[in-house]
């Protein structure tokens, strides 16, 4: 009996010496939703941003509506430091803070356009090792602009900006990138892609600088070499089967007016034939629309109608996906399509020979664009309208 | 020195032992010395046959007592006679009716053989009393017993070596009511009553069957409470039913107020927090156990029958559940499986990931708890603890207050936790959800007592889950599940039918299967008798034979 109460009162002094090493109370937790990492002035140090929620600024203790209202810049706060490597910073930094720095939330890093340039490799390995970092961390490149400059944005429409860009990323109209994928493409023998963050100045006098997604950088293995937009963007999107939320609006040869459609479902694939000994890149894609608008005087009852429409969004879409190619095999030799993985799955030994002078390669490969367009829905109910007039607004001349 | 306080009383002392053996005839024979004292040695207890003398030495034992009746009168053939019963226990009028009519006088008209033969007790015990049964005594001991523990009357005659004890019951008793405890929406309403016959009766008609067997003991010095064993002979294992026997018979206690005594008395692991005995109210919870192989105490004065061998998955079946139809009940079911882990898991989940795993937090959620602990002064397992302790004491309260004040202590409580306290800042918002979520999960075990061990292993997951974080509550869940696994409820393994596996009757734990599905018993409980109804019942069976395709 004796022994049984001192083992357990041993057992019990045991958990009371612990003191809970690991335990943090959450109000003792600087919370960072979002970094930034820029090249410092000096051109080889980092600088390091570090963007810190004020959590009672977000919620309430004691119910009712909270103190800020949404796009408040208040919700944060802002800490830069400079350092040799990308921690340095961070510790740099915890010494300002009363409050421990707590990486686990951090969604989005931004990454200011010089030090894209120079090579991400360094913020990737830390990423990849640091235990505190997450890998589904997106990632997202700031162009003409610094990481230090974006985490003072604030977004109208969300709480908190990592928010903002966390669900624009997901949202179906640009790329969607975070770490894990970002480091599995440098570790291929392709090259990573990451969607750009542009400023975008006040529209009025007296409101605050927001930002958009709508440019991709792409990289030559960990170095930014140039960036896709409007329809070069658009038509990365389309290879890649990623362009979930658009309409696309398409003149028709022959019938004045446009035609807006909705994608449904996409679905692309790429892959490499051979000829005489060089490789040939092609591209698959197949998407389902809607018709949304349509401002020409066909009315899509009879099949041929409908294929005059198939084909001008064919066209459309060919379009702009030779206007990305171009630009990555021309302009940046770069490929962040992964047709260099293409390649050696297809003849691994041809691969290997071919490897030292792929750029040059892949730089005059004939690319074969095959596309499946659906129109299932065209809309009957409108035909019945009187024909309206020609420049009545909405209409596309 | 060892285990002291587990040994049995010590002897008591030579003196008392003749007063002890009188007024507690049934307690330990043996004699301090270990000699036998039967019955038979104590011929000086004879009733003498001189009524004043017997009498006398009945008021000497039991004479004290005002409620104790001893009525003189005087017999049909002129001889005095007494009556000595307690007061209260047995029904006036039918004393009048059943002994006094027929014995006196007053009450008998012609008599064939009055005067010239006086009528012997066995005579008068046959052919004049009509109370239902009557019984010869021939010691003062046994006399005493009779009035004292059978609470019968005795029935003295002057000249007559021996007394007659007539049963004529009656007394105060609670009526058959529906049991507040477990209640239903859909099935029988009556309850046991703290009356064993009763009791005894309700079961019995629920099953007519001359298997089902109630033995009677008697257990307690003093209280000499009488305690029902009841089984279905060809059903249960008849081990079980032995090893019950030995465990009842070791009992050697003062008193058996209420059958919780017993509990205690014979479950398997007297350290355990998960009850080993099942309590229920209800008759029909009880046959339908006797039906299943198990096997019930039901004890006097008390309406709570225990039921053994139990195990864990029954915690979670309700009555109810067998008389409602099997869709929903198994939708139930699943959300009762859903609230038991809520009851015993998420103030302890809400302290470990708040303060250790912080990262397993959706974003949101993280912001919206870090602003209202901003706040706060303590600890987030302080805090739990205090709100998770305040909210056991109103739980408390509210039971053991009386009802027209309950209502008061609820409202008083839900202002004083629920909003004062977060508006003044002491405590935060989700943890006032967090604790009120437990005690809607904790009230949704069907089986109390199973509930009162959830809720203490509550206490110790929120300390493992303060301390040493979400390795700790799976720490402790793993020490729990070694212990159940290690449980036995009367020798049968608390998690069977899970573990150890037995296929054909894990119809009824996660699922509650259709009535014409479950065709067999409990195994490990019925083993001699498992079929418990024919296939014919089967869906496929009732489509008309013309329209079965074959």
């Amino acid at each position: 009996m004796r022994r049984t109460v001192t083992a357990l009162l041993l057992c019990a002094v045991c958990l009371v010496n612990t003191g809970c090493w690991d335990s943090t109370e959450i109000d003792r937790l600087a919370i960072v939703p979002m970094t930034g990492v820029d090249l410092a002035p000096d051109g080889h140090s980092v600088l390091g941003t570090l963007q810190i929620i004020r959590p009672s600024e977000l919620g309430t203790a004691g119910g009712g509506a909270p103190a800020t209202s949404t796009g408040s810049p208040d919700t944060f706060i802002v800490e830069t430091e400079q350092g040799s490597t990308n921690v340095d910073p961070l510790s740099r930094a915890r010494a300002k803070l009363s409050r421990r720095l707590f990486m686990g939330h951090r969604r989005v890093i931004v990454i200011g356009e010089a030090y894209a340039r120079e090579g991400m490799g360094g913020l990737i390995d830390e990423i990849l090792r640091n235990p505190s970092s997450r890998l589904r961390t997106y990632l997202v490149i700031a162009h003409g602009a610094t990481a230090q400059s974006v985490l003072q944005l604030a977004y109208p429409l969300n709480r908190l900006p990592s928010d903002a860009i966390v669900e624009l990323e997901q949202g179906g109209t640009a790329l969607e990138m975070d770490s894990r994928m970002f480091a599995e493409s440098l570790a291929g023998y392709g090259d990573p892609s990451a969607p750009g963050l542009d400023v975008v100045p006040p529209v009025r006098e007296n409101e605050a600088p927001s930002f958009q997604l709508d440019r991709i950088a792409v990289f030559r293995e960990d170095r930014l070499v140039g960036w896709l937009d409007g329809p070069q963007s658009d038509g990365y999107l389309w290879i890649l089967g990623k362009l979930k939320r658009k309409d696309v609006t398409v003149a028709i040869p022959g019938h004045p007016g446009a035609v807006s459609a909705r994608i449904g479902t996409t679905r692309s694939k790429r892959w490499v034939t051979w000829a005489h000994g060089n490789p040939q890149l092609n591209i698959d894609v197949s998407a389902n629309f809607d018709v949304t608008q349509n401002t020409t005087d066909l009315t899509f009852t009879t099949p041929a109608e409908v294929d005059l429409l198939k084909s001008a969004i064919a066209n459309h879409l060919r379009n702009h996906m030779a206007q990305a190619m171009n630009a990555l095999q021309k302009d940046f030799q770069a490929d962040p399509l992964d047709f260099a993985d293409a390649v050696y799955r297809s003849a691994p030994q041809r691969w290997r020979q071919m490897q030292p002078q792929w750029r040059q390669v892949y730089k005059e490969a004939a690319v074969a664009y095959s596309t499946h367009v659906h129109v299932r829905n065209t809309g009957l109910l409108s035909t019945l309208l009187p024909h309206t007039t020609s420049n009545a607004p909405g209409r596309v001349q | 020195m060892r285990r002291q306080w587990f040994s049995r009383r010590s002897a008591p002392s030579v003196t008392h032992t003749r007063i002890r053996a009188l007024r507690c005839p049934d307690s330990s024979s043996a004699g301090p010395d270990g000699r036998e004292v039967s019955r038979d040695d104590r011929t000086s207890d004879a009733l003498s046959g001189h009524l004043a003398e017997d009498i006398d030495s009945i008021r000497s034992v039991i004479g004290a007592s005002g409620d104790v009746v001893f009525r003189p009168f005087e017999l049909f053939d002129g001889r005095p006679a007494y009556l000595v019963y307690i007061s209260g226990l047995s029904d006036e009028q039918q004393i009048d009716s059943d002994i006094f009519k027929p014995l006196t006088k007053g009450g008998t008209t012609v008599h064939s053989y009055t005067a010239n033969a006086p009528a012997d007790l066995r005579t008068i015990g046959d052919a004049f009393v009509t109370a239902g049964s009557t019984e010869q005594v021939a010691t003062l001991e046994e006399a005493l017993h009779h009035v004292v523990v059978g609470l019968q009357v005795l029935l003295l005659v002057d000249g007559e070596p021996h007394g007659l004890a007539i049963s004529i019951g009656g007394g105060e008793q609670r009526g058959v009511e529906e049991p507040e405890t477990e209640a239903v929406i859909r099935g029988p309403r009556e309850g046991f009553t703290e009356d064993l016959r009763t009791s005894i009766t309700l079961l019995r008609r629920r099953i007519r069957s001359t298997e089902l067997v109630v033995e009677f003991r008697t257990i307690g010095r003093y209280t000499q409470t009488k305690v029902a064993l009841c089984f279905l002979r060809d059903i249960i294992n008849p081990s079980l039913v032995d090893e019950m026997r030995q465990r009842l018979d070791r009992i050697d206690i003062d008193a058996i107020i209420d059958s919780g005594y017993l509990e205690e008395l014979v479950e398997d692991n007297a350290f355990s927090p998960f009850p080993q005995l099942q309590n229920t109210e209800r008759p029909d919870v009880v046959a339908s156990a006797l039906l299943e192989g198990r096997l019930a105490l039901i004890s006097e004065g008390s309406p709570f029958a225990l039921i053994a061998p139990i195990d864990l998955w029954g915690a979670l079946q309700a009555a109810e559940d067998y008389y409602e139809r099997y869709p929903i009940v198994n939708l139930i079911r699943w959300l009762r499986y859903l609230f038991m882990g809520i009851a015993l898991y998420l103030p302890s989940l809400y302290v470990a990931i708040t303060t250790f795993h912080q990262e397993m937090l959706p974003t949101k959620l993280l912001i919206s708890i870090a602003a209202a602990r901003e706040v706060t002064p303590f600890p987030a397992l302080v805090e739990c603890l205090l709100m998770e302790v305040t909210f056991e004491a109103l739980r408390e309260a509210g039971v053991r207050l009386p009802k027209t004040v309950g209502s008061a202590i609820s409202i008083v409580g839900a202002l004083v936790i629920g909003q004062s306290a977060v508006e003044a800042g002491i405590v935060s918002a989700p943890m006032v959800i967090v604790v009120a979520i437990t005690g809607i999960a904790s009230f949704v075990i069907p089986r109390f007592s199973f509930a009162i061990a959830i809720r203490m292993l509550r206490f110790a997951m929120i300390l493992a889950g303060g301390l040493i974080g979400v390795f700790g509550i799976v720490m402790l869940t793993v020490a729990v599940v070694i212990h159940l696994s290690s449980l036995r409820s009367l020798g049968v393994p608390y998690l069977q039918p899970v573990s150890p596996f037995s296929r054909s009757s894990t119809g009824d734990v996660v699922l509650r299967a259709p009535q014409w599905a479950m065709r067999r018993r409990p195994e490990q409980t019925s083993r001699q008798n498992v079929r418990r109804q024919s296939a014919a019942m089967a869906p496929d069976q009732r489509v008309p034979r013309s329209k079965r395709n074959t």
